[in-house]
């Protein structure tokens, strides 16, 4: 049952701003509420305030940047809209395959990317399939806008960078390198996702061997984070042999701090973390191989 | 409006009023002090209540098999989630949200999580006094233990089975504490007088709570009204007294009509499923045939006894399993732990022992290098054989039904399966097989049924509808059948136990008849001949050389368009107990993901032995459908218990239940109808069984798959996978 509660609806960054810096702890940022009037039914938080998001304008871009070097998300775009976005299915199709299998139709449909990241629920797809895509979020405080990079944006499980008087406007994906290919896979049993892992894989221009390679894993530790070693290891790598499956990659996850939980003890989820790392770098592989 | 705002909340009683409760966060504390102010200050709160508040209708306990529970806990909270307060309102926003600000001050005492360590000398009691039995009570308590029911069962000498034996097994199996998950959550209305109480509520079992309510405010049983509107589910997690104590308390308290609902998440802190650890010894000749059998059983029945002892009863019979075993000893032990109350559960005791009478089965065909199938067809009772002495002999040929089953899974065989696994479950259901039926023949034809079975939404008014129709000769379209309400219909003992066709339907195909033998003397009167040249014949009266339909008979006795013709049935027994053997039966083809130890199912073929499938549509789909609650127990719920007997599922987001993608890619039932049942048209009950062989089948399949048994259940892929990696070292080794 949800306490009473007084709503506003900033029209711009500043005034969003303005209304926490005026409310403090009482008041929170509100997009599409899936966690937030979840954790307030609960009686969690003693919230009175809730800002809302969406009516501040330009937050619901979803569009190239002007100088065409990046893909432009803003935080109130929901997952329905991403997975349907013919944009993001075309120059970004793991993303759009990842949006896809984002909780279910009636969360994706209110759930909203930025509340995504700003709960900064370990368990979750986005950050892990945002980081091999170097993303970086656009965070606008009293002091202004700033940039941040993805890695550094995720702190810790529902812990973010995000200051207290501040709020995510935006979500800057640079496009990716020629003919890299990419694959999301999650696996897990219940609501939210107990691995996650996303592999981008840059062929050399035969489209023959790994010229770079990005791997993430999410869920399985506090944060969803890169693989520098395993990464370093693809490096040259014939695409053929990871399509076949790559065996070293059924111990990649054994370095992960990996945390038990519901989901699973952390010695399975390493090792999940290795068994979907290893059919990530195959799907990408094909598709790297396959691309015309 | 969302689901918990429906029935009955969704009835519109003058002047109700909202109780929320407070609930304890400890498993097991002692309740110190309540802090009332706080909540009693908001605007709209009309009380504030505590056990201590509510006088000698606080103290009485209540309990059909052991009176061990209080409306609100009193002395102290005995699972995480117990009532121990409430807070009454106006509206229900205000009573949840002054709910939290009541401030209940605990000692915490030491939880008692784990049924082992329950019955440990040094482990705390649950309930420090033995309590009284229930009106329906037969077993008590084990002073100074945590023992709720002890139920023994034995035949022959086991020492002598095991020394005929060839091979002995034994093997520990453990089933988890699950959740019933009904669509609609628990709710009720009271409206407490002094000389008489109403509850609205969407209970299982009206004719049991009457009895209880009765007891509690000492009124005769006339003067209780339980009104049960269409109901959204129930499988079990309905029946007994559950919030229809506590609104009537409270609104006896209040002087109000008193409304209580519960979220899902209340629901869950209000009634589960028994867990069990089950030690089953079994010993078998070379060829097969079983000399013994020894099983231990534990049961978490959590912090009251509900349904417990029955439960315990019912399973020590189905530990017996379907096979013929000369010598046995079964001990079955209901015991409390500081944790949900489990209750009563689509086949109580059944899914439970199936799992590990049916996993043993096939780890002594592989001990003994024989087919599966093979095994059981040695072992399986015949066709008027003893199952257990005192209960009616087998009245189904479960050989028959077995070869079937196989043919069925022969015929629709996947290439991708890599293992295939079966099980055979069979339960005593239709527990007490009392019940009466009102029809009603009115003058234009039509036809009221009063029954007092709810419709949980397993389609049992469809079926008695179906039964008039063919009696009576009326159109399906003219009958209506009337949900429970204990002042106007007729007693019956319960929803549940498969019980509903063959012992309900028998009472109103009792009453149709007896107004079949009514219009043919009503006819006869009116036409002026002797009772015995009125016949019937294609559902309507001939007489004096006349065909009259049945409403040409009422208007024509009454002489104008009036009146009407009532019709009764008794039912107080169908022969031996149980009124019927309920067969279910289950058939699967999986294959497993070696690297994850996800089971992926490719086909489940269930088998239910229902006598005649009066409407063939409800059985296949009730058999289905508890296949698909039964992949619940086997692959993904439990309800997981921290340490200190905190809910840790406590959400349907933490709480997994089988969804649509879970589903088998080819789900089917095969109904065997012989008529050889003892309810109307040689109808058997059916709807639990086909929850019995899920389990086993699966992990039977597994074992077949990959080498790798698995005895702990939910077979969630972390354990195939950890299983497999035991059984790889093995081979290894
Ligand atoms: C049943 C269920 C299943 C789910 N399954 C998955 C899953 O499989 N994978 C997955 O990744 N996720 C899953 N989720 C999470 C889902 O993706 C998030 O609920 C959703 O994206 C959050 O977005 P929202 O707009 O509803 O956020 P809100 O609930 O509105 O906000 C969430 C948090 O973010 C803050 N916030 C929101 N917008 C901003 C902003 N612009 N700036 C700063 N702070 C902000 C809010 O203050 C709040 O603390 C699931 C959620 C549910 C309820």
């Amino acid at each position: 049952m949800l306490p009473p509660f007084e709503i506003h609806q900033p029209a711009t960054p500043a005034e969003a701003v303005a209304l926490r810096a005026r409310h403090g702890e009482s008041a929170a940022l509100y997009a599409g509420g899936s966690e937030l009037l979840l954790a307030m039914k609960e009686g969690l938080g003693a919230v009175e305030h809730l800002i809302d998001v969406k009516t501040i304008g330009g937050l619901d871009t979803l569009a190239l940047a002007s100088d065409g070097a990046a893909l432009v998300i803003g935080a109130t775009v929901t997952h329905r809209a991403l997975e349907r976005s013919p944009l993001l299915r075309s120059r970004f199709p793991m993303l759009a395959d990842m949006e896809r299998q984002v909780a279910n139709v009636r969360v994706r449909a209110v759930g909203t990317l930025g509340g995504n990241l700003c709960f900064a629920e370990p368990h979750s797809d986005p950050p892990t399939a945002l980081l091999v895509h170097e993303a970086r979020v656009v965070l606008h405080g009293g002091a202004g806008p700033r940039r941040l990079a993805l890695a550094d944006f995720l702190v810790g499980p529902y812990e973010s960078a995000l200051g207290p008087d501040e709020i995510l406007t935006h979500v800057e994906i640079p496009l990716p390198p020629p003919r890299a290919a990419a694959a999301y896979l999650k696996f897990g049993l219940r609501e939210r996702p107990t691995v996650g892992v996303a592999a981008l894989l840059v062929p050399d221009v035969a489209r023959v061997a790994v010229a770079e390679a990005r791997v993430a894993v999410g869920c399985v530790g506090p944060v969803a984070a890169r693989l520098p070693e395993v990464e370093r290891a693809l490096s040259g790598l014939p695409l053929a042999a990871l399509e076949a499956g790559w065996p070293s990659a059924e111990t990649s996850g054994e370095r992960l701090d990996a945390v038990g939980d519901l989901h699973g003890s952390a010695e399975y989820k390493r090792a999940m973390a290795g068994v979907f790392v290893k059919r990530a770098l195959a799907q990408a592989a094909r598709r790297a191989r396959a691309a015309a | 409006m969302s689901l918990r705002e429906t029935i009955p909340p969704l009835l519109v009683i003058p002047g109700v009023v909202y109780a929320a409760p407070v609930r304890s966060p400890y498993a097991h504390a002692r309740i110190v002090g309540i802090g009332r102010a706080a909540a009693a200050a908001v605007p709209g709160v009309l009380a504030v209540l505590a056990a201590g508040d509510l006088g000698v209708l606080g103290e009485r306990p209540f309990g059909t098999f052991l009176k061990d529970q209080r409306v609100l806990a009193g002395d102290k909270a005995r699972y995480e989630g117990e009532p121990v307060a409430v807070v009454v309102a106006e509206d229900r926003p205000t009573a949840v949200r002054a709910a939290r600000l009541v401030d209940v001050r605990y000692e915490p005492l030491p939880p008692v999580v784990d049924v082992e360590r329950a019955l440990l000398p040094t482990a705390p009691l649950v309930h420090d006094t033995p309590p009284p039995l229930g009106r329906q009570g037969r077993w008590r308590t084990v002073p100074a233990t945590n023992i709720c029911a002890r139920v023994t069962l034995e035949q022959g000498s086991i020492e002598q089975g095991f020394r005929e034996a060839d091979v002995v097994l034994e093997r520990t199996y453990t089933f988890p504490r699950v959740f019933h998950f009904t669509m609609e959550p628990h709710g009720a209305v009271a409206s407490a007088t002094p000389t008489e109480l109403t509850v609205w509520t969407n209970t299982g079992h009206p004719y049991q709570l009457r009895q209880e309510l009765a007891d509690m405010f000492e009124l005769d049983l006339a003067r209780i009204r339980v009104v049960v509107p269409y109901v959204g589910g129930s499988f079990g997690g309905k029946s007994f007294p559950k919030l229809e104590p506590l609104a009537a308390v409270v609104s006896a308290t209040v002087g109000r009509p008193v409304k209580v609902v519960n979220g899902v998440e209340g629901s869950m802190r209000t009634n589960r499923r028994h867990g069990a650890r089950v030690t089953v010894k079994l010993g078998a000749r070379r060829d097969g045939t079983l000399t013994a059998k020894q099983a231990r059983v534990l049961l978490d029945g959590g912090a009251y006894a509900d349904l417990g002892p029955v439960v315990a009863e019912k399973t020590g019979v189905r530990q017996l399993g379907p096979y013929r075993v000369p010598h046995y000893s079964i001990e079955v032990q209901n015991v409390y732990t500081t944790t949900t109350p489990a209750g009563a559960f689509r086949s109580i005791g059944g899914p439970q022992s199936v799992w590990a009478t049916e996993s043993i089965m096939d780890e002594l065909a592989a001990a003994l290098d024989m087919d599966p199938v093979e095994l059981r067809l040695v072992n399986l009772v015949a066709r008027g054989e003893t199952v257990r002495a005192g209960l009616r002999p087998m009245d189904a040929d479960l050989g028959d039904d077995l070869k079937r089953l196989v043919k069925a899974m022969d015929d629709g065989a996947s290439p991708e399966a890599t293992g295939r696994g079966v099980a055979v479950g069979i339960s005593n259901p239709a527990e007490l097989p009392i019940s009466t039926a009102i029809v009603r023949l009115h003058y234009d034809g039509s036809v009221t049924i009063l029954c007092s079975m709810v419709e949980v939404g397993q389609g049992l008014h469809t079926v008695l509808a179906q039964i008039v129709a063919e009696e009576l000769g009326v159109p399906r379209a003219a009958i209506l059948v009337v949900s429970p309400d204990t002042r106007f219909g007729p007693y019956d003992w319960s929803s549940g136990a498969s019980r509903g066709v063959t012992i309900v339907g028998t009472a109103v195909q009792r009453a149709a008849q007896d107004i079949k033998a009514q219009l043919l003397a009503l006819a006869a009167e009116t036409a002026g001949v002797p009772a015995a040249d009125a016949v019937w014949r294609d559902g309507r009266v001939q007489v004096g050389g006349r065909s009259l339909s049945p409403a040409d008979v009422v208007r024509g006795w009454y002489g104008r368009p009036a009146g009407e013709v009532i019709g009764r049935g008794y039912v107080r027994n169908l022969g031996a107990d149980p009124a019927f053997w309920e067969i279910g039966m289950g058939g699967v083809e999986i294959d497993v993901d070696r690297e994850t130890g996800v089971i992926r199912l490719l086909s489940y073929t269930g088998l239910a032995d229902v006598g005649r499938a009066i409407n063939p549509q409800l059985c296949e789909q009730q058999d289905v459908g508890a296949v698909v609650m039964g992949l619940g127990h086997t692959l993904f719920e439990e309800m997981t218990y921290s340490d200190s007997g905190s809910l840790l599922s406590a959400s349907m987001i933490e709480y997994r239940v089988p969804l649509t993608v879970d589903l088998p890619a080819a789900l089917s039932a095969v109904l065997v109808e012989n008529g050889d049942g003892a309810g109307p048209y040689g109808a058997k009950g059916m709807g639990e069984g086909g929850n019995l062989a899920v389990a086993p089948a699966i992990a039977n399949a597994v074992a077949r798959a990959t080498g790798a048994r698995l005895r702990d259940l939910p077979l969630t892929p972390e354990r195939v996978w950890a299983a497999l990696r035991a059984a790889g070292a093995r081979t290894r080794a």
